[in-house]
């Protein structure tokens, strides 16, 4: 079976595309020979359309790639499909997706997580494999660790964001989930850089991340901060990371319990922040340059009222509506000022925690992958709080990466590696060496 | 709080329409979410500044050339409203 027809196959099954390229040809001969690459939905793609899973840009074809995606294309790398994800990226379960919701592979009733569900779907089923995804408050740990996959999610501003549809400016990230931390690393070494496009782009020189994969942890100090392993978190996923502290100890490296004060404030700082940036992010969807539209009627608020109300999602509407009430005037000192300054008080409890270690460990996610019944019963509030132990790292914009460390219940558990900004290096090295050790990566049968 | 007018409020100002029992819907979860907010009120951040990047980016400036961008014709494929090269919209006022 050719490879498009094998994904075609896998889609069919795990509803993990939205878009699958059937044209598909590398561009050339480079470090991803061999690969095959896809691309979650939210980064414009050259002639394929691109719809950040929203019905809005249901036609949507841009006429230009992305940064990350021409990085891929000039590495000979096989763009398969566009994966699905959740609208705009609001969501952790890939369960608010305008078209198809990926299943688990593992099991076809849970959720892959999200919001880049796509990503972490066919990592999981397919080999040599990297799939191009981003991370806004978790949207790549998230998936990885309920897949059984390797994401990872650079410093903000280490690749860059020209050509992605926006979810939240200062914390969009775009990263890589792979079946494993060499090929995610590969992957990484690829789409970073500095682009003059992205002023928010760090200039600073990209190393080869795959020398990185280094298997002793002589040296390394790893931090458990103490508050990301409080009541929430299930006993399982608890007991399967205190395994994986062990399997770090005895590679070498010394682990010491630290503080992070400030986590209690990261989950509504992380919300009111992104919701804001959201809400003037999506401002620009009226139905007239492109993306979904109406015939012209009435003055321009009736107009694009119609068209915005049609064509998004419930999630869309509530994220959208609360950012604008947190940025209103008489408001926006108490919500958004507030939660800015809060985001400087979490970077300055990270910064203070990696003066004493390398980096941090904890679970990725409080729970394994819960079944879409679960979700389906589940509050906004109660959604969000399942963000918990990935929003501060994201806020604070530094990298993290996410790598299977055993079975709860048959579904996948994930470990959570946190570094300082730049950092992603000792990331990579924690990982691939727990990852040697383990030896818990295996793709998922389907 | 957020009670049903500031909802009506809110989604005007957003673009949005919505139903009377979306209102309802809405206020609710609104109150429910802002409630879990005032966590935040705790902090004391008085000197603290807001952090608008998590990396610190200083007076980036591009260099000033003229370089290729979309032409007329391709800034319009992707609309149904247009008119004359130029794109046709609803009247603003």
């Amino acid at each position: 079976m050719n490879i498009i027809n094998k994904v075609k196959d896998l889609d069919r099954k795990l509803d993990c595309f939205i878009t699958v390229d059937e044209k598909s040809k590398p561009l050339c001969e480079g470090k991803l020979s061999g690969y095959t690459v896809s691309v979650k939905d939210c980064f414009c793609t050259n002639g394929l359309r691109t719809t950040a899973g929203s019905k809005i840009l249901e036609n949507y074809i841009p006429l230009f790639d992305a940064t990350v995606v021409e990085k891929v294309k000039n590495e000979g790398g096989l763009i398969i499909g566009k994966t699905a994800m959740d609208e705009f990226g609001f969501g952790t379960f890939s369960a608010n997706c305008a078209y198809k919701i990926p299943k688990n592979p593992w099991d076809l009733n849970r959720s892959c997580g999200g919001s880049s569900g796509g990503a972490g779907c066919i990592s999981a089923v397919l080999e040599k494999h990297i799939a191009v995804a981003e991370s806004t408050g978790g949207s790549i740990s998230a998936p990885a660790s309920f897949t059984g996959t390797v994401g990872i999610t650079p410093t903000y501003g280490r690749c860059s964001r020209w050509g992605l549809l926006a979810y939240a400016n200062s914390l969009d990230k775009p990263g890589i989930i792979a079946g494993n931390v060499k090929d995610a690393a590969l992957g990484l070494s690829i789409i970073a850089g500095y682009d003059e496009k992205d002023s928010t782009s760090i200039n600073e020189k990209v190393p080869d991340y795959t020398k990185s994969c280094r298997t002793n942890l002589k040296g390394i100090k790893i931090g458990i901060p103490k508050e990301y392993l409080s009541e929430g978190i299930d006993e399982k996923v608890k007991s399967h990371f205190y395994k994986a502290v062990e399997t770090l100890e005895s590679l070498g490296a010394k682990t010491e319990k630290v503080s992070l004060p400030m986590t209690k404030y990261a989950l509504s700082s992380y919300y009111i922040i992104a919701v804001s940036e959201a809400s003037t992010n999506l401002a620009k969807y009226c139905g007239i340059r492109y993306g979904a539209t109406l015939p012209l009627k009435g003055n321009f608020d009736e107009f694009a009222s119609k068209v915005r109300t049609k064509y998004f999602g419930e999630e869309a509407k509530r994220r959208i509506m609360l950012g604008t009430f947190t940025r209103m005037s008489g408001y926006r000192d108490a919500y958004y000022l507030k939660a800015m300054k809060i985001r400087q008080m979490i970077i300055d409890d990270f910064k203070k925690a990696f003066k004493k270690v390398d980096v941090l460990a904890s679970p990725t996610m409080p729970v394994i992958a819960p079944r879409f019944d679960e979700i389906s019963k589940l509050t906004p509030l109660q959604n969000w709080a399942m963000d918990i132990l990935t929003v501060a790292p994201n806020l604070a914009g530094i990298p993290m990466i996410s790598v299977p460390c055993g079975f709860a219940d048959n579904m996948p558990v994930g470990l959570h590696i946190i570094g300082n900004h730049l950092d992603e290096s000792k990331l990579i090295h924690t990982a691939y060496a727990y990852e040697q050790k383990a030896n818990l990566n295996r793709g998922a049968e389907i | 709080m957020i009670d049903e007018k500031t909802v009506e409020h809110i989604a005007k100002a957003s673009r949005l329409e919505l139903s009377s029992d979306e209102i309802k819907k809405f206020s609710k979860q609104f109150s429910d979410i802002l409630k879990e907010f005032e966590v935040i009120d705790e902090v004391d951040t008085g000197k603290i500044n807001p952090c608008f990047h998590p990396v610190e980016t200083k007076n980036v400036m591009s260099e000033d050339r003229v370089t290729e961008c979309l032409s007329t014709k391709q800034a319009l494929s992707m609309t149904e409203h247009k008119e004359n090269g130029f794109f046709r919209g609803p009247k603003i006022i």
